[in-house]
């Protein structure tokens, strides 16, 4: 009966520890997130909002929205290299975008944080990037 | 048991009704408001939900909205952000640059101002070919809660809530809950109704 109970303890443990590790920085991370005036503009149209993103444990945890609130998607860089999206709105949500906007991400922030202004373009499917800083 | 039953039974009956009433009650007050709103203007303040941040994310500005198909949605903060729209033509400014798009060519922005629409004019509450609608009271607001039936609404949002007051009957606040839990508040404060506004606010350059 008590092995069973540690390991009920340890199994619920792990879960917690999964779903939190999955769904939101860190605990603990009170640090407020930076903020950007966001625009990506695309062959065939463009989206514009806000990417906010706090860094935590060597991660980038981040999100695009519109201006209306609506999710564009959000994202967790590890490592400042691999890029994986996440809750991506629909229309976006092709393989070949994700992809793309995934292997883009990176490139864009890890660029000098210093300068208020961020821009990216992947030459190659004609998609520019830019991130304006938003001084609250 | 079966006397149990019986006035259980009774007591249902009794309530149902009533029920059943109260809620054609508010779709009544909800659609005599909202045909008695010619115009609307007001401020709003939009909170963003987001988990993986664990934060909110605040935008604000004025609202204006002219029956059947006007509107001017205008955001101050964090930047200057204008949508409006104007029968069939959308128009979006961010600084200097201008985007004039038609709603029945672009599906996002078509079933955005749908959205607000319906919920500024409480029209969503009657339309039951795009949401199921339910009907709840919370303190002094009566909240309607639309669970879209439409694919395309389905995938940004998974409810869509109402509060409106139970005074006189108008939006106080919108809630969209997307398909990942995160959630967008909208407030609407200092609303004015049914004063002339001018026809400038809604032109499209």
């Amino acid at each position: 009966m008590k092995r069973f109970f540690i390991l009920s303890s340890l199994l619920l443990l792990f879960l917690a520890g999964c779903s939190v590790q999955h769904k939101v920085v860190p605990a603990g991370n009170d640090v407020p997130s930076q903020k950007y005036k966001m625009e990506v503009v695309f062959p065939k149209g463009e989206i514009s909002g806000i990417m906010a993103f706090k860094r935590a444990g060597g991660n980038m945890y981040g999100t695009a929205v519109n201006e209306f609130g609506v999710k564009v998607f959000d994202f967790v860089l590890t490592g400042g290299k691999r890029c994986k999206l996440k809750n991506v709105t629909g229309f976006l949500n092709k393989w070949y975008i994700r992809r793309t906007i995934s292997k883009d991400l990176p490139e864009l922030l890890n660029m000098d944080f210093a300068e208020d202004a961020l821009e990216y373009v992947n030459y190659r499917q004609n998609i520019k990037y830019k991130l304006i800083l938003i001084k609250e | 048991m079966k006397q149990a039953t019986i006035i259980i039974s009774f007591l249902l009956l009794s309530i149902l009704p009533v029920k059943a009433q109260t809620d054609n009650e508010i779709i009544a007050n909800i659609e005599k408001a909202s045909k008695e709103m010619t115009s609307l203007q007001c401020s709003f303040t939009q909170k963003k939900q987001v988990s993986i941040i664990d934060e909110v994310i605040t935008s604000s500005g004025v609202l204006y909205y002219l029956r059947d198909t006007k509107l001017c949605w205008e955001y101050k903060k964090p930047y200057s952000y204008k949508f409006i729209m104007n029968g069939d033509k959308v128009m979006l400014k961010s600084g200097n640059t201008v985007n004039v798009f038609d709603t029945k060519s672009n599906k996002m922005f078509s079933q955005i101002s749908k959205l607000i629409i319906s919920g500024v004019d409480g029209s969503g509450i009657s339309d039951k070919t795009r949401f199921d609608v339910s009907f709840a009271t919370k303190g002094k607001d009566v909240v309607v809660t639309l669970v879209p039936k439409t694919k395309d609404i389905k995938k940004m949002f998974s409810e869509v809530l109402l509060h409106f007051d139970v005074q006189g009957y108008f939006i106080k606040e919108i809630e969209m809950i997307e398909p990942s839990g995160d959630k967008t508040d909208i407030i609407l404060t200092d609303r004015i109704i049914n004063k002339s506004i001018d026809e400038k606010v809604f032109h499209i350059e």
